[in-house]
């Protein structure tokens, strides 16, 4: 098992993972406009004929089985930081495309970021190799 | 259901279908180029080992559950809870899997934590 810092094909992955994860979430979210007050099995028969959720889940499909393998790679507790920098994109996203982000959630996104740039920068976070796994 | 109330059973579906997955993979083994080159056997793996498949059905319930509820909050609110996943997975990771955390990368835990709480207060 590799150490993230000198796995690159396994971190280009978990980027690719990322993007194509954020890109879903923002598809799904717009193929899901205008269901709020249907129930929710009415709501999935309604947005699972819709394009734009056909093509997020689709997007989202793609993330898992390209993160599948990140986790056949790298520790999990080493790549999941990097997988949680969708958490930045994907509200600055929602922003942009006109959603209203307050105070206090811009802070909450600070927070996670911070405390993802902490998890990752740690000295040891790679597996101890071979302990009968 | 409250919207959080929806929230966190997804957030759960997704942590136990990550870690469904971690150790359904750690059977599997390590997949590079060679493997990928030989899909078919590949993907027999995979079904062998049956926490992988069983992992992507937890996943696939997870985003089902999610398309509810995006429908019926932003997708700012939302998703900055799947941030509770990040932590919870990571703290398993620790517990299930033997891997270790230094002291600032817990504190990395507590502050992720942290933020989720400020989000869904800003609901």
């Amino acid at each position: 098992m590799s150490s993230p810092g000198r796995d690159t094909k396994g971190l280009a992955l978990a980027a690719s993972s990322v993007t194509f994860g954020a890109v879903g979430q923002l598809l799904m979210k717009a193929g899901t406009t205008g269901l709020a007050s249907e129930g929710a099995f009415a709501v999935l028969g309604s947005a699972l004929t819709r394009p734009q959720v056909l093509l997020g889940l689709t997007a989202y499909v793609l993330s898992s089985v390209m993160w599948l393998v990140v986790l056949s790679r790298l520790d999990l507790a080493a790549v999941y930081p990097l997988g949680s920098t969708s958490y930045a994109i994907v509200v600055v996203a929602s922003w942009a495309l006109g959603e209203a982000v307050g105070p206090l959630r811009w802070l909450g996104v600070v927070l996670i970021v911070a405390g993802v740039v902490l998890v990752s920068s740690g000295p040891s976070s790679h597996s101890t190799g071979a302990t009968g796994r | 259901m409250s919207p959080v109330a929806g929230i966190l059973g997804t957030v759960s579906l997704v942590i136990c279908g990550q870690l469904m997955l971690k150790a359904g993979m750690k059977r599997v083994g390590p997949v590079g180029t060679e493997r990928l080159r030989r899909p078919g056997a590949l993907l027999w793996d995979l079904a062998r080992s049956p926490l992988v498949p069983l992992g992507f059905v937890v996943y696939g319930l997870s985003a089902l559950a999610w398309i509810v509820i995006l429908s019926r909050v932003e997708l700012s609110f939302a998703y900055p809870f799947l941030g509770l996943a990040y932590a919870a997975v990571v703290v398993a990771a620790v517990l299930v899997f033997g891997e270790r955390l230094a002291p600032r990368q817990w504190l990395g835990v507590v502050l992720v934590v942290a933020g989720v709480v400020a989000v869904a207060a800003s609901g």
